[in-house]
């Protein structure tokens, strides 16, 4: 099932900083939001629409008949998402690391391919190679930021050059600072110690989030549900089912035996930029070889867990649009997709939507 | 987790202050604005804290009642403990009054303005048919200003508001628009019969942008002191501006309700149902909204509609 998720004015999707009063009176959010607060919201909405009774947070902390019961209700709910999409139901993708921009000049994108013979190496890792593009002498290169369209995302997995046209994040969301203060009923003023800031999303109007979600799940057709912090509510509707035409990109992967998978969601690996498997270069029946890696600054995915009333434990995820490239070695490209294709590589989260991944295909031309 | 959902309208019968807390300009304390329209707004959380005010002074005691308030609004205290029963979107804007050169002043709104209501009354639930049709939100071209056929604010096939001139275009759209609001939106009290009726021939529909700049140009700002008691002369550096929204604004916000989710829920309060009656039985007519509440600021007349 898919749906289009609307909010119905700003979202407050929390980082992990602290939040408090007097000391740390600013509540920042991030943007896009971890896939896990979506998660969330649909466990609440599917157990809700299936009068699901909730019991009170006081009443719920090791009973563990309850839990099991929510857990039994919800255990196959998997998601893939949030992407940002326009009215239309066309998705934007994050950026991918290997696509950077040229620093001063307005939307002017080049992208990094790892060397064929590098004459430098980095002190990570001897069997890697270094990523690299030829600039003009004046030119350097940063990060690129925002989003990529659907349509040119496939024009990017499939290894083809493109004059990149990004989403800049200003085009999709604007952050909007409010402050807010206590005020008792008994006096009429604001207490003392008692004022914050909190930083809102709020989406531009023609955008909103498509979620896969999977599993068994009671969703009337459209409806509205909590979202985020602060009980902020969003309204979502069911649409048509996701088409990904991925032929193209198999030919190319065919033609090179060559892919990179890139991470449409953060993704948690135990051994921090990699994954175990990664390293072995086999898995599900596939033997590859990393060639190849771009990936961004960690991330630190939290939460807060209501029922223990405490921080989740804070894990460093590889971010979104991190791209690894490989050589496949043995194996079919059909099984290659199957195994990865809008599937989780995340070591953890796995249903809450982390890691995961795309395949796409590549040469060092 | 939202069952159900109504739609209050707050018509401003003085200046409302909701201060957005910061300022950069001129004027020392402006209001809270949408950061992506810059129009006006009122912010879920100080309305929520207001309509909390209104039911606590209401019941003050009344121990059951207290109860409801804290499943409905949350608690006061140990937030972890639940969340509260209701949420609200921020109010937004409706309808604008603009001094027109015939009719004294006109209500202005604009294409988008009017999709996005539609689009909140849908998902509210609530039906945006007039004489059993769609409402039907028109599109405006540049100067041009939609009127209802019946409308009192043309002057030579203009519409002058303030200083600027439209040209006047009757439009049945407008009409259909005017007679939703005036039927759903506004005051149901015998006072407001004659508004519902001005507001059939004072509607005025602009383009997008001509309304944005009315909201960010023509709010009332008003200039205040203070006067120090022994020589009767301003004190040093009291001198402040404070921005308003004029009295004759019409807003909207959604109020959504979910089930009750603390402990103790007396048996007659289980649902997202009850949660809605005991906003409706608190029966506000008037309340007070925003800051300068002593000096007369604020006050709003609310009605609900749907769900």
């Amino acid at each position: 099932m898919r749906i289009f998720i609307e909010p119905l004015d700003v979202v407050l999707f929390r980082d992990g900083k602290p939040f408090s009063a007097e000391e740390d009176i600013i509540a920042s959010s991030i943007f896009p939001p971890f896939p896990s607060t979506f998660y969330g919201a649909m466990r609440t909405e599917t157990l809700s629409r299936q009068n699901f009774k909730f019991q009170p947070l006081s009443q719920i902390k090791n009973n563990s008949q309850y839990l099991n019961q929510i857990d039994s209700l919800t255990h196959d709910l998997r998601i893939v998402g949030p992407f940002i999409a326009d009215e239309n139901h066309l998705e934007y993708f994050p950026i991918p690391k290997d696509i950077v921009e040229i620093k001063g000049q307005d939307k002017k994108y080049i992208r990094l391919k790892p060397t064929i013979s590098p004459t430098f190496k980095s002190d990570l890792s001897t069997d890697i190679s270094p990523l690299w593009v030829k600039t003009n002498y004046d030119e350097h290169i940063e990060d690129g930021k925002g989003f990529i369209s659907e349509s040119q995302m496939k024009i990017y997995l499939e290894g083809r050059q493109d004059k990149w046209s990004i989403l800049n994040p200003g085009e999709v969301f604007h952050r909007e600072e409010r402050v807010g203060i206590k005020r008792p009923g008994a006096t009429k003023t604001s207490e003392e110690g008692f004022f914050y800031i909190a930083e809102f999303v709020r989406l531009n109007s023609q955008f909103g989030f498509t979620l896969d979600i999977e599993g068994n799940v009671t969703l009337s057709d459209n409806g509205f549900f909590r979202l985020g912090g602060e009980s902020r509510a969003a309204s979502y509707r069911k649409i048509e089912d996701r088409k990904w035409e991925d032929d193209a990109i198999k030919k190319k992967v065919r033609e090179t035996r060559k892919f990179k998978l890139y991470l449409l969601s953060h993704a948690i690996f135990e051994k921090g930029w990699i994954a175990d498997w990664m390293h072995t270069g086999e898995k599900d029946g596939l033997t590859f070889k990393l060639i190849s890696a771009c990936v961004g600054k960690p991330v630190s995915v939290g939460g807060f867990d209501i029922v223990e009333n405490r921080p989740k434990p804070m894990k460093k995820a590889v971010p979104a649009g991190s791209v690894y490239f490989f050589e496949l070695l043995e194996g079919n490209v059909d099984e290659l997709f199957k195994a990865f294709q809008f599937k989780s590589i995340s070591d953890e989260k796995q249903k809450e939507g982390f890691g995961i991944t795309l395949v796409g295909g590549w040469n060092n031309v | 987790m939202f069952k159900r959902a109504k739609v209050l309208f707050l018509y401003t019968e003085t200046p409302l202050h909701t201060g957005s807390g910061s300022s950069l300009s001129v004027v020392d304390l402006p209001i809270q604005r949408e950061r992506h329209t810059n129009l006006p707004m009122v912010q879920a959380s100080g309305l929520k804290g207001s309509l909390r005010d209104y039911a606590e002074q209401n019941y003050k005691n009344d121990a059951n009642a207290k109860t409801k308030i804290t499943l409905v609004f949350g608690p006061e205290k140990d937030g972890s403990e639940h969340a509260g029963a209701i949420s609200f979107t921020d109010a937004r804007l409706l309808l604008f009054p603009v001094r027109s050169l015939k009719g004294i002043f006109a209500w202005v709104t604009c294409p988008s303005v009017l999709q996005r209501f539609v689009r909140d009354l849908t998902i509210a639930g609530v039906s945006a048919k007039v004489d059993n049709k769609d409402l039907n939100v028109p599109s405006v071209s540049d100067n041009e200003a939609l009127v209802t056929n019946t409308s009192e604010v043309i002057v030579d096939n203009k519409v002058v508001l303030e200083e600027f001139s439209f040209i006047a275009e009757k439009r049945s759209e407008a009409d259909g628009i005017a007679k939703w609001i005036s039927e759903n939106a506004t005051p149901q009290s015998d006072e407001y019969k004659p508004w519902k009726e001005k507001i059939l021939k004072n509607l005025v529909i602009l383009p997008d942008n001509a309304f944005r700049d009315f909201t960010e140009f023509s709010t009332e700002v008003i200039a205040r002191t203070k006067i120090q008691t022994e020589t009767k002369t301003v004190a040093p550096g009291a001198l402040w501006y404070e921005e308003h929204l004029p009295s004759d604004t019409l807003l909207y916000s959604l109020a959504l309700a979910s089930d009750p989710l603390g402990a103790n829920k007396p048996n007659d309060f289980q649902t997202a149902n009850d949660v809605l009656k005991f906003i409706a039985d608190l029966q506000i007519d008037r309340f007070q909204l925003g800051g300068d509440e002593t000096v007369g600021r604020g006050i709003v007349k609310l009605r609900i509609l749907g769900g």
